[in-house]
């Protein structure tokens, strides 16, 4: 497999995100710009230029009609896609971690960090996927976190739950509809790095800097598979089209001189998703990874790191061949 | 006779090829759905004309692209991108080297082996031997320290198990793989004739490497380098080792290599295949490396 590298950013890599259809690719990295690239031969279409500072999520509605960043200068952009135009811009008090859309892409979640002061705190926003529309300024639903931020967050199936990950390793759900907080299940022991859901959102995976990866049931917030790595995880994703999942993590450049490792591991690592295995690695960056994204169709997945680069990758047919013996035997 | 009758008003001067006269390409469809064109033409080299029979099977691949995507394709480029041509710039885009990506099922247990593997290949082909029992560890190391206290008691029984009743230590060590024990053995002598790779030994000189399994190259051009070479032989199998020799001050190749495999017949392979292989407009010349006389 050749990967192909992308070098636009200067900064650590936070955030990948592929479009609907899996044509572009949106990189989002420390520096201030968002870049924007065709996946298929990793060509790049164009920047979003106008954030003041290191942005810390993208969105991309599903026609990829507007494009959504969330940055550390305490704004929320959205952008025209195709132009690369800043549309409407939120402020907050404190930087904006993540930003997230709905299924139905009417609703915006937002998280805002916790510092100076203000609470960490979950918007959400109504949306519209109109370039021209005015975006209502006020929020319809505001969370107030509990005594450990928010980390990450999302939406589950049918816009039924707001899922949020903790800095405590906790994992809680709200309504979707009311804010209304339903359940916290501690899930990790230490801070929840990532937060991923599967295709049809009724499950989804959970990474954490206590070096394990778990997926959990959107309802009721089962634990329903562990997957243990030896580094801490920045990111975990689930692969569409085979039962896989991709974490990747590595050593922090600041733990380097704290720990007797003799390497970072920084590697995607692949497990299967079932039977909970290690089956594979993939070398390439020479630090942690930051975050992964696996293609809409499964074809591929792209890998951002510390390093600065992202490797977009296209998987092999001995990638789609692979199969425990069970799975062979299993009838057509 | 019609036929010359009917072809001056129909060809005027600028369809006049100059192939002098040639029939026009006859097109003939096959029943398969082939086509099959005969043309004629001179060939520029040798002068003479050439009979050319074409078979040409036309097959149409249609793609369905999603017409978002195909959309998406066409967009003019922004931001910092703007005015740039259309296709990857390779200041963003660069391809990467390979990386195997191999799914196995337990992937940490087959890692943990091959890594277990060499380092007890490597103690062997060390040749450390324990003074005591015979074993491939250090002295110190010996289980049996205690209990076999002799150097010579342990000689004999090493000598007298592949072999039956010769107790005296020199015929042994002269037959048997080990040195003999008694006498001193310096160090660029020691671990003299064992087979494989010799060279992990720390006090082994050049003259103890074992160059069975080495080919010596030679009248390769000047530009070549190390990586070019490794290329062509390693098709032939692992390449234990590879020296190209260099000129110390222009760093340009003398025009001679060494190149060892670790099985010798891939050796074998490589120098018959290779001998006389036309490498950069030169020609090489193949052969087992010949030990220097000492």
């Amino acid at each position: 497999m050749r990967p192909i590298l992308l070098k636009g950013h200067e900064r650590p890599l936070t955030q990948l995100k592929y479009n609907k259809e899996g044509d572009l690719l949106f990189t989002t990295a420390r520096d201030k710009v968002v870049n924007v690239y065709y996946s298929h031969n990793g060509e790049r279409l164009g920047t979003y230029v106008g954030h003041q500072g290191a942005l810390w999520d993208v969105e991309v509605d599903p026609t990829s009609t507007i494009l959504i960043t969330g940055a550390a200068d305490n704004s929320i952009k959205l952008w025209e896609v195709r132009t690369g135009r800043c549309i409407h811009t939120w402020d907050f008090p404190t930087a904006v971690k993540v930003v997230k859309l709905n299924e139905d892409a009417n609703m915006l979640l937002a998280v805002t960090e916790e510092r100076m002061g203000n609470l960490g705190t979950l918007y959400v926003f109504p949306f519209v996927i109109d370039t021209s529309a005015k975006h209502a300024e006020e929020p319809i639903i505001k969370i107030v976190s509990p005594d450990s931020k928010f980390t990450k967050a999302g939406w589950s199936y049918l816009n039924k739950y707001i899922i949020a990950g903790h800095a405590d390793g906790s994992v809680s759900q709200y309504d979707g509809k009311t804010g209304e907080f339903l359940k916290n299940v501690a899930v990790h022991d230490k801070e929840i790095t990532d937060l991923q859901f599967a295709p049809d959102r009724t499950y989804f995976i959970t990474a954490s800097k206590d070096k394990t990866a778990r997926i959990l049931d959107t309802k009721n917030l089962k634990i329903m598979k562990t997957y243990v790595a030896d580094a801490p995880l920045n990111t975990a994703a689930i692969t569409p089209k085979k039962d896989y999942v991709i974490l990747g993590g590595g050593q922090e450049a600041r733990d380097v001189t704290t720990t007797g490792s003799r390497q970072g591991k920084f590697e995607a690592r692949f497990y299967h998703k079932i039977f909970e295995d290690e089956i594979g690695r993939l070398k390439g960056h020479f630090g942690p990874l930051n975050h992964i994204a696996v293609h809409p169709d499964g074809t591929g997945f792209a890998s951002g790191g510390e390093d600065g680069y992202v490797r977009l990758h296209h998987f092999d047919k001995s990638y789609f061949d692979f199969l425990y013996d069970v799975e062979r035997i299993r009838p057509e | 006779m019609p036929d010359i009758a009917a072809k001056p008003p129909t060809s005027n001067w600028a369809d006049d090829d100059d192939d002098n006269g040639f029939p026009a390409p006859l097109v003939t469809v096959n029943p398969d759905g082939t086509k099959t064109v005969i043309s004629y033409r001179v060939n520029p080299e040798s002068g003479k004309k050439v009979k050319v029979t074409q078979k040409i099977k036309v097959s149409v691949v249609k793609e369905r692209v999603n017409p978002d995507i195909a959309e998406r394709k066409r967009w003019a480029k922004f931001g910092h991108e703007r005015g740039s041509r259309p296709g990857p710039d390779v200041a963003t885009t660069s391809v990467g080297e390979n990386v195997p990506l191999k799914l196995v099922i337990g992937w940490k247990e087959s890692k943990e082996e091959e890594v277990k593997v060499p380092s007890k290949e490597s103690a062997k082909s060390k040749g450390i031997t324990c003074r005591t029992c015979g074993g491939d560890h250090f002295t110190s190391r010996c289980p049996y320290k205690d209990r076999l206290p002799s150097a010579d008691v342990a000689a004999e029984s090493a000598a007298s198990s592949p072999r039956t009743g010769t107790p005296e230590p020199a015929s042994a060590g002269a037959a048997g793989a080990r040195p003999i024990k008694s006498a001193y053995v310096p160090p660029h002598l020691r671990n003299r004739g064992a087979a494989g790779a010799g060279d992990g030994d720390k006090m082994g000189t050049y003259r103890d490497r074992d160059d069975s399994t080495t080919l010596r190259v030679s009248n390769i051009g000047e530009d070549a380098e190390e990586r070019d070479l490794g290329l062509l032989f390693e098709r032939f199998g692992r390449i234990q080792r590879l020296y190209l020799a260099k000129d110390r001050n222009t760093g340009s190749s003398k025009g001679y290599a060494f190149i060892s495999y670790y099985n010798l017949e891939d050796a074998k392979n490589a120098c018959a295949r290779l001998d006389g292989f036309g490498f950069q407009n030169l020609i090489l010349r193949v052969e087992f490396a010949q030990r220097k006389a000492v």
